[in-house]
């Protein structure tokens, strides 16, 4: 028996025909704000098919203070247990990050809640899947919990994309990631946005931190002041008018136009030195082996981050309860490039390697 | 006649004359009246020449004042017989003629302004009307006599010319010094005003420029004073500073080591501080940096610290159940199992009422948005109304300020009787001129029948004599008789064609003497006789006047 404790929350979303959207049921509760911020994410907003030639985004995730939700929405055509209601949108408030999961379970969910047209019904399986870790339908066969690893998530990343999109120039992402830096990440739209921030914390895999990752965020005073208390982040927007808030970024991504913009603020960060000219290089060179699958590729990209903070360490004049320590002088002592040192001292700060 | 004379009597009051009501014809004006007349439509042509109105009593003096006023008529053009007699001695078709060419000659009066209710847009056109006008009337300069663009048409009026000297609108800061504290707000001021009347010159250099020179005038009186201080200041400060410097006289060698040494020690210092400046800075990115790594330790103690917490709950509340472990468990299963059963229970309760409230919900909603669109359907209507309504008010305006303007000229029109009476005339004369013209063409036809009816008689007079002198010249040799009868007959026609020659010659000379008549009369209307007779008096009395005169003089 396992539990799955990383569920913490079940809701939906409901546009009528009066094209009212309304926050109608939800287990066991998410609080008023959060239902605002899902109703702005749920796009539930525009007319399904007035979307022009780019189909609407079924599954969609967000992550905010913590939290992971995602969004399943669905359309209702069969309107014999749901007369009122032209779509739906179910939400998942879970605390882990793993897309493939939580599209399943939300499928299902959202399987069951179009037939029945009852809530209990997702209850039923929700609380199913909470005590057993799994839930079984006549339909739509079986989730179980268990299926889906957490590392499997992290490790699907398409980093291959991120690495040929922009070529060389992808070292400015790394550099931006390594350096525990804010990154933002403009695409209008929303999968390939979400597509492509999902493979950038694999770029630093040894952290297995995903909760830098807020791959779908948007302009508004909460959110913005979520993204100021922040030190570090991957920020994805569908708004092209965040280039302009140069205070919220160092590095942004311009997707759509494959550019990459260092803020102003931020360059003497992101002085380029020879060990970059390197690291850019191999990964060019892993993304261009078409050999190696995406798990590889981030395999040996962190092997080369590996050897990087070994060449740290060992650059580092003392030890202390195991911790390397390096300290500004010592990097000094190396009569290093200027670049080089900078590089260094800042990846020292960003890994905890400064003497406190 | 009584019209024209009408018409004359009626433009002379109009310039002034003072014409009594009864004076309705110019036989009825007398000497002193013509010459005021005459004098004023010559003062309306000639507003330079300078003619008295009064008649001197002098004959003299009378003679040159009639005299002048012929001379000036001529001078204008007046081709007719005129002498100072003529004014002294009216002549009723003389003076009529004179009368009419004076007032053709007449400055057409400028179209008065009158006092129509009009817009700001209206005066605005017609102030660029004008203006334009008056530019377009210049004539053409050029570009070196325009210095800057600017043409100066009067001492205090000007324009832009041509493209030379247009700029683009540069602005600079203006700095006050400090210290005057009390004038700042003045100097801003003014600063500020300048700002403003540049940019309004450059959009509107029609109005502005008066105010621009003003402006310009008042603004240097101010810098002139601030200028001063300033230079007060700068003395202050110098004075001072020279002063020692005078007093010790030191050697050029001397200088120059005292310079180097202090140079040095100035370097040293330099290089010191900007040592101290990079360790200050070394050690305030290492601080930075400690911090960064410290915030984040926190962050990650903190979360590390909750979790722990949260696993020793959980631990705590396992190890209190461990001694019965499986037995435990089972409860706990079974517990599990029934709690989410029961909330499952709860959720169909809570269902049963939630799903009617949304269906509640969604009723009214619908309701609501169905009178929300018949309230905005309204509220167009509304709009639309009150945009008529508007448009309405605004053609009543239109039509309002229509009324006005018309009822205005209206006014104008109706004080102005001459004009009216004017074409009611010149159209009864038109019909006039008609009706005898056809009265001629009536004559005319019926001169013509008569001629064709002697025409043919005469022709049927030839036709028949030939034929009875061929008849009777045959019969004449053998018949004496007939010979006599011949004889008759040729004398008989010769008489008559004299006869008929003779009824032709006195209507010639009944025509003659009907021209011969009008002539008469014409010239006896002249009244020659009567004027040299005047004329002669006239002279009579100059030269006694010129004796009494020279006997003065003598005496």
């Amino acid at each position: 028996m396992e539990i799955s404790s990383d569920l913490v929350a079940v809701g939906l979303i409901e546009r009528d025909t009066n094209n009212d959207i309304l926050w109608t049921w939800s287990y066991p509760s998410i609080a008023y704000e959060k239902r605002n911020l899902l109703i702005q994410k749920c796009g539930l907003e525009c007319e399904p098919g007035s979307g022009g030639p780019i189909p609407p985004v079924t599954f969609r995730y967000c992550h905010h203070h913590r939290a992971w939700y995602y969004i399943y929405t669905t359309e209702v055509f069969d309107a014999d247990k749901l007369p009122k209601v032209r779509q739906f949108a179910l939400v998942l408030q879970t605390l882990e990050f793993n897309p493939e999961k939580y599209v399943n379970l939300s499928r299902i969910l959202s399987k069951i809640y179009c037939k029945m047209g009852d809530p209990t019904a997702i209850l039923n399986l929700y609380l199913s899947v909470i005590i057993r870790g799994s839930c079984t339908t006549e339909e739509n066969g079986t989730f179980l919990s268990r299926e889906f690893d957490q590392k499997a998530a992290f490790a699907a990343s398409p980093i291959r994309n991120v690495i040929n999109t922009f070529g060389l120039e992808s070292i400015l992402i790394y550099t931006a990631l390594i350096l525990k830096k804010r990154i933002i990440v403009y695409h209008h739209e929303l999968d390939a946005l979400l597509s492509f921030m999902r493979a950038l914390p694999a770029l630093v895999w040894h952290r297995q931190n995903w909760n830098i990752l807020y791959p779908y965020m948007e302009l508004s005073e909460s959110e913005c002041a979520e993204l100021i208390s922040l030190k570090t982040y991957a920020a994805g927007f569908t708004d092209a008018s965040v280039e302009t808030r140069t205070d919220l970024y160092d590095v942004f991504v311009n997707l759509a136009a494959t550019e990459i913009t260092v803020a102003s603020h931020a360059k003497e960060a992101f002085g380029m030195s020879k060990t970059h000219k390197d690291i850019a290089m191999f990964m060019v060179r892993q993304a261009e082996n078409t050999e190696l699958s995406n798990q590889d590729i981030i395999r040996e990209i962190s092997s080369k981050t590996m050897e990087l903070l070994n060449n740290l360490k060992s650059l580092s004049s003392e030890e202390e309860d195991g911790h390397p320590v390096v300290t500004l002088e010592s990097l000094k002592e190396h009569k290093l490039a200027a670049s080089l040192e900078n590089f260094l001292w800042n990846l020292a700060v960003a890994e905890g390697f400064v003497k406190v | 006649m009584e019209e024209v004379d009408h018409i004359i009597t009626h433009t002379l009051k109009q310039l002034g004359c003072d014409i009594d009501d009864e004076v309705r014809r110019l036989h009825d004006f007398t000497t002193e009246l013509v010459v005021e007349g005459v004098v004023r439509c010559l003062q309306q042509i000639l507003p330079d020449k300078n003619l008295s109105s009064h008649v001197p009593p002098s004959m003299a003096a009378k003679y040159r004042l009639g005299s002048a006023l012929a001379e000036a008529c001529t001078e204008l053009g007046y081709k007719g017989e005129i002498g100072y007699q003529t004014f002294l001695y009216s002549n009723d078709s003389e003076l009529r003629k004179i009368f009419i060419f004076l007032i053709e000659k007449l400055p057409k009066e400028a179209e008065k302004v009158t006092d129509e209710p009009l817009g700001k847009s209206d005066l605005l056109n017609r102030a660029i009307a004008e203006e334009l006008s008056r530019q377009l009337k210049l004539p053409w300069l050029p570009n070196y006599c325009k210095p800057n663009g600017l043409r100066w048409s009067s001492p205090n009026k000007w324009h832009r010319e041509g493209c030379r000297g247009t700029h683009a609108l540069h602005t600079c800061n203006l700095f006050v010094p400090r210290d005057i504290t009390d004038s700042n707000s003045k100097v801003v001021q003014v600063s500020h005003c300048h700002f403003w009347v540049v940019t309004n010159l450059y959009l509107n250099p029609l109005f502005a420029s008066s105010v621009y020179l003003d402006f310009i005038i008042i603004s240097s009186h101010h810098a002139k004073k601030y200028f001063i201080i300033f230079m007060q200041d700068e003395k202050n400060i110098e004075v001072p500073v020279t002063g020692p410097a005078l007093k010790k006289p030191d050697t050029e060698e001397d200088l120059k080591s005292r310079r180097e040494e202090e140079l040095k020690t100035l370097q040293s210092e330099v290089d010191e501080l900007s040592r101290q400046l990079e360790q200050l800075e070394l050690q305030m990115k290492q601080y930075n940096a400690s911090l960064q790594q410290i915030g984040e330790q926190i962050l990650c103690e903190e979360a590390k610290n909750k979790e722990l917490e949260e696993i020793y709950k959980l631990r705590k509340r396992t190890f209190d159940l461990l001694p019965d472990a499986d037995n435990n468990l089972k409860k706990l299963q079974e517990v599990v199992e029934a709690s989410g059963q029961r909330l499952v229970v709860l959720a169909r309760q809570w269902e049963k009422h939630r799903a009617p409230l949304i269906e509640q919900y969604r009723h009214l909603k619908e309701l609501s948005s169905q009178r929300l669109s018949e309230t905005q359907r309204k509220l167009e209507e509304i709009k639309s109304l009150r945009e008529k309504m508007k448009d309405c008010a605004d053609e009543a305006r239109s039509k309002d300020d229509l009324y006005k303007q018309l009822l205005a000229e209206y006014e104008r029109l109706t004080k102005d009787v001459n004009r009216s009476a004017y074409t009611r005339r010149i159209i009864e004369i038109l019909a006039n001129i008609k009706k005898q013209r056809e009265e001629i063409d009536k004559v005319l036809i019926d001169t013509k029948a008569i001629q064709k009816e002697i025409n043919q008689l005469s022709g049927k007079l030839d036709r028949t004599f030939t034929v009875t002198d061929e008849l009777i010249f045959r019969d004449a040799k053998k018949d004496e008789a007939v010979r006599k009868a011949y004889k008759y007959l040729a004398a008989l026609h010769e008489n008559c064609s004299s006869l008929i020659q003779t009824v032709e010659e006195t209507g010639t000379i009944i025509r003659e003497i009907r021209d011969l008549e009008d002539q008469i009369e014409q010239e006896s209307q002249k009244k020659v006789a009567d004027n040299l007779e005047r004329i002669t008096a006239d002279y009579k009395q100059m030269k006694q006047e010129n004796s009494s005169l020279m006997t003065q003089l003598k005496a």
